[in-house]
């Protein structure tokens, strides 16, 4: 009888260390799991932070590179752009894509390079991806950041995305044809009377970088869709048919091209849109003005904004994603 | 009977031994088990110290980026130092400095940082102090929301 209540004591014993035990346990792995899912989140919000600000360090570097420039500065950023760089769900040559480590940054000009990425970041896991959509809406720029945190941050690893939309003064809003002289003074760059006519607010400058880009993207009279906008400095007589009912162009032959006779288009090249000779001296009237169609220099911009410089697109601030 | 005396002795001592034995493993275990508890408090102290921190932290960095009469008001100086209290007593120290990073030929606050640093007492050790480092940056390219 005493030798079963022995055992019993210490069967008792055991039995209770081992609940306590167990239950010990399951509280501490309780507050552990909890304490963990309290510094994940930390890590989430550091990296959203770090995100951030590399996209603000993007936007900062897209509007010191765009303002005050002229506007043949757009071909120098996006020389090194390849559709090899964008996401795979943009896989059309109308997409641009140029993606960003902080070497490619540092190397573009000291204006950016003056302009560092946050020091919190992995740079061999971060980068920043600008992409646009040259035939549709050369004038805006999606850019995406993404980061992942660096040894010396605590949530070391972690990763965040995220995208904000810019305008960039490429174009601007079109407006009806002008067919009297606007009153008041002149505008200081030299816009002549036809050209505002036709193009609008749209400068030359704008028009040819339009041009630039999409010849940088390989948009052609082949590729589909098709190129829309050229930007012609050759004298020599055209003789490519371009343009459909569906995608009219627009074919515009510089001042350069007609710096001693305006090139002549072949009879066999058929143009679907609208061709403008631009004079000698670009202040002077065109030489000859065939089919007007605006469509391929008509973009969306928002009523009344003022285009020439660089700002954001309003609601297009989005948490990962490309 | 004397068999039986002698084995009723041994009998009684086994019992004592016994639970004493018994009374040893259940002090090892609760000891272990207070251990246990006690690592798990600190560690859920620590994280909610750090918790408050963050919260300070990226409450004054969501500030930054609103306009409001409030969040103006918080940051007309340049740097500046705040102290917060927990309700458990213990005080948390949030310093902030703004500083631009601009380039050439652009407005000086084309691209601004701010940089918040909250600290706060270590209760394990005596004297000791806990940092939390916060950043964030913020372009002046204005948002075009209409006419």
């Amino acid at each position: 009888m005493n030798q079963h209540s022995g055992m019993a004591n210490l069967w008792s014993a055991i039995c209770l260390i081992f609940t306590t035990s167990m239950l010990g346990w399951i509280t501490l792995r309780s507050v552990m799991s909890e304490t963990q899912r309290s510094q994940q989140q930390l890590f989430a919000a550091q990296a959203l932070a770090s995100s951030e600000s590399l996209l603000e360090t993007a936007i900062a570097q897209i509007d010191s590179v765009y303002s005050g420039q002229d506007i043949a500065i757009d071909a120098a950023f996006w020389r090194n752009a390849s559709n090899s760089q964008c996401p795979i769900t943009l896989t059309s040559p109308q997409w641009q894509c140029l993606k960003w480590t902080p070497t490619e940054a540092v190397m573009f000009d000291n204006r950016i390079s003056a302009l560092a990425w946050p020091e919190s970041i992995d740079v061999t896991n971060s980068f920043v991806l600008f992409v646009r959509d040259v035939r549709m809406a050369p004038h805006k720029i999606k850019i995406t950041a993404q980061i992942s945190l660096n040894s010396e941050q605590p949530g070391v690893g972690s990763r965040a995305t995220v995208q904000q939309s810019l305008y960039i003064p490429i174009s601007a809003p079109w407006t009806p044809p002008a067919l009297e002289p606007a009153s008041g003074p002149e505008p200081t760059e030299c816009t002549p009377l036809e050209w505002r006519k036709t193009f609008g607010n749209i400068k030359p400058a704008q028009l040819k970088a339009i041009s630039t880009a999409q010849l940088q993207t390989g948009l052609s009279s082949l590729s589909q869709p098709s190129r829309t906008v050229y930007w012609i400095d050759s004298p020599l007589t055209w003789t490519q048919s371009l343009g459909t009912h569906n995608a009219p162009v627009a074919l515009i032959f510089s001042d350069t091209a007609c710096a001693l006779r305006c090139p002549q288009i072949a009879s066999q090249a058929a143009i679907t849109g609208m061709v403008y000779f631009q004079s000698a001296n670009a202040c002077q009237n065109p030489v000859g003005l065939l089919t007007l169609n605006p469509e391929a220099y008509h973009f969306d911009w928002p009523i009344g904004i003022d285009a020439s410089r660089v700002q954001r697109v309003s609601g297009s601030w989005k948490n990962a994603g490309f | 009977m004397p068999f039986n005396l002698s084995e009723k002795h041994s009998l009684g001592g086994f019992t004592v031994l016994e639970a004493l034995f018994a009374s040893a493993i259940l002090a090892l275990g609760l000891f272990g088990s207070f251990q246990l508890s006690t690592a798990s408090m600190a560690a859920n102290q620590s994280q909610r110290n750090l918790d408050i921190a963050s919260g300070l932290a990226q409450d004054l960095a969501e500030c930054w980026q609103v306009p409001s009469v409030f969040c103006i008001s918080q940051f007309q100086n340049l740097q500046n130092t705040g102290a917060h209290s927990t309700e458990a007593g213990l005080q948390f120290e949030r310093n902030w400095n703004i500083t631009a990073i601009s380039t050439q030929g652009t407005v000086p606050t084309l691209l601004q940082n701010l940089q918040i640093s909250v600290k706060w007492p270590n209760q394990d050790k005596l004297n000791g102090s806990n940092e939390l480092r916060w950043e964030i940056r913020r372009a002046s390219t204005p948002d075009w929301v209409g006419l």
